[in-house]
């Protein structure tokens, strides 16, 4: 059993974000590319702007709780993307931070509850379902890959590792669809054949989050 | 198309423009805290009138900031809505004791941020404000999905006689009630002939084959109904009337405002050109015309692309429109002369 290590602290909270700021950063062009085929190009330029924003700031924190990181994460999306991407990612981390509020570390349960929270207000808020084309296609597998990995003898290594498969499956399915929400949606036809840019930016976050852990826990 | 763009760093240019802009037109607006607002606040006990959108557009909206149009700009990135914490400032500084107006082009990004900066304001006790969402972008939507419909060049319309209410000292509902009076009476047709590169990125927008045209595109470039090749400038005016005035039937002795509106790089001769169709389609009809403006408005970089907007009006709306307004982008006089 490796519960009591495998509880996460907000310095692993932070460490695991810093790493998806890598993965945007090293994907800047592929993102963008992938947008362009469907909206103005730019959602990985978007992205990463969002993710200086969280480097700058997470780097500033000392011993920070795990609710404190994701605070500054959803101010960087909120605050410095902007657009329905903007809005959803930091709505999304928002919830991710209000679930964890009072945490000094979190569980297993606590990472799935939380991207479940995370999830449902993104859906909700965007209006959108899996199969629409958008990050929810990557999300809803995470949120339910997540919860039914997180049996009481999980770890959270185990969730993180089942969310970031399920998130990149999930993001590679967007590739057959027809986008029908925001400003994809006018592309229609020429949308298909084309990964979806959100789903794409769920999933590197997730399978980074996952690689930082592993590192981590075998350190 | 043109790839370059006269930038120093690509980072830089949302706030390097608006400096600009601001320091150019100091006698009417001010740059502060990453907003643009009037050089000489609206009296005490009016309305204030709000709108974020993505920059990239210019002259709107930063150019639609001063007396009798809005008192607060909260400009996003390019073609990007601003976040909700940037919003929320911009309603409390254009706030004079009247309530604020925020108005929302209809587009996920704008609809999206606004509704989050209106819970942010509710936490935060803020009362008194506003939301209309706009659209009027015929070729978006279907006439049966109206609330579907995206925000294009005609919102000119909203900003010039709501702007106009609000400088009069009319109340927070008869301006919102008069913002969705005008969208319901104004229809937009769009069409472009070559798209445009990201200023940040300098990729293309949109490829489109020389001698083609789009009618129905976005303000992003967003495809519309597919190419078709370019005959004469009356061929596209006559496609463009007939979808628009059927999509809101007007009658003998009805009158119009009308915008044709310059997406970026078409010449003020083809605008003349095309509104010259749209003149003598509106008289045979027996539509009236109170005033007609040709000019960039609102553009999409240097697209060769073009809007035409009809706005139905009355009498209210006619002494709206009429009212003296300056920005640093649009300059009425008084009388329509702009």
């Amino acid at each position: 059993m490796t519960i009591a290590f495998d509880r996460m602290s907000g310095p692993d909270w932070q460490h695991l974000m810093l790493a998806a700021a890598d993965a945007i950063d090293a994907n800047v062009d592929e993102l963008s590319r992938l947008d362009a085929a469907v909206g103005d190009g730019d959602h990985g330029v978007n992205v990463a702007t969002a993710m200086a924003y969280t480097r700058r700031h997470l780097e500033e924190l000392s011993d920070p709780t795990p609710a404190d990181v994701f605070k500054v994460v959803a101010k960087g999306f909120l605050d410095e993307m902007g657009g329905a991407a903007g809005a959803l990612f930091g709505s999304l981390f928002k919830a991710v931070a209000r679930s964890f509020q009072g945490a000094l570390v979190t569980t297993a349960g606590q990472l799935a509850d939380a991207i479940e929270a995370g999830c449902e207000i993104v859906t909700r808020r965007g209006n959108s379902q899996p199969g629409d084309k958008t990050m929810v296609d990557a999300l809803v597998p995470a949120a339910s890959a997540g919860r039914a990995a997180a049996t009481d003898e999980a770890t959270s290594g185990e969730v993180l590792d089942a969310m970031a498969l399920a998130a990149r499956q999930g993001a590679e399915s967007t590739v057959d669809m027809t986008a029908s929400r925001g400003r994809a949606r006018y592309a229609e036809e020429r949308s298909i054949g084309v990964q979806d840019a959100g789903a794409t930016s769920v999933a590197l976050i997730l399978e980074a989050w996952a690689a930082a852990n592993t590192v981590r826990s075998t350190e | 198309m043109r790839l370059t763009k006269l930038v120093n760093d690509p980072a830089a240019i949302v706030p390097e423009m608006l400096e600009g802009y601001a320091a150019a037109y100091r006698d009417i607006i001010s740059y502060e805290d990453g907003l643009i607002v009037r050089a000489e606040p609206k009296a005490h006990g009016k309305v204030g009138l709000v709108i974020g959108n993505g920059s990239g557009h210019e002259p709107a909206m930063v150019g639609l900031v001063g007396p009798g149009l809005f008192d607060v700009n909260v400009p996003g990135p390019i073609f990007t809505a601003p976040g909700p914490a940037k919003l929320l400032a911009g309603m409390t500084a254009a706030n004079r004791g009247a309530g604020v107006l925020v108005c929302v082009s209809n587009h996920a990004g704008d609809v999206l941020n606004a509704e989050m900066a209106f819970e942010d304001a509710e936490d935060e006790g803020v009362t008194d404000i506003e939301m209309v969402i706009l659209y009027d972008d015929i070729a978006s939507a279907p006439k049966e999905q109206m609330e579907d419909r995206r925000g294009s060049a005609g919102l000119f319309f909203v900003w010039k006689m709501v702007g106009a209410l609000a400088e009069s000292g009319e109340s927070l509902a008869a301006c919102k009630a008069m913002a969705e009076k005008v969208r319901d009476n104004t229809r937009t047709l769009s069409a472009t002939l070559s798209s445009c590169a990201h200023p940040v990125t300098r990729e293309p927008l949109a490829e489109m084959a020389d001698g083609e045209m789009i009618i129905g595109v976005g303000v992003h470039g967003e495809s519309g109904r597919g190419a078709t090749p370019v005959t004469s400038a009356d061929a596209a005016v006559d496609t463009m009337m007939e979808q628009l005035l059927d999509d809101l039937p007007h009658g003998a002795g009805d009158e119009v405002c009308v915008l044709v509106n310059n997406a970026g790089s078409l010449t003020t001769m083809e605008l003349a050109i095309l509104y010259r169709r749209v003149d003598q389609i509106l008289a045979n009809r027996e539509i009236g015309v109170h005033r007609a403006w040709l000019g960039a408005y609102a553009t999409t970089q240097d697209s060769a692309g073009f809007a035409i907007s009809l706005c139905r009006v009355d009498s209210e709306m006619k002494s709206l429109y009429d009212a003296p307004a300056v920005g640093a982008g649009v300059h009425f006089v008084g009388g329509g002369s702009q």
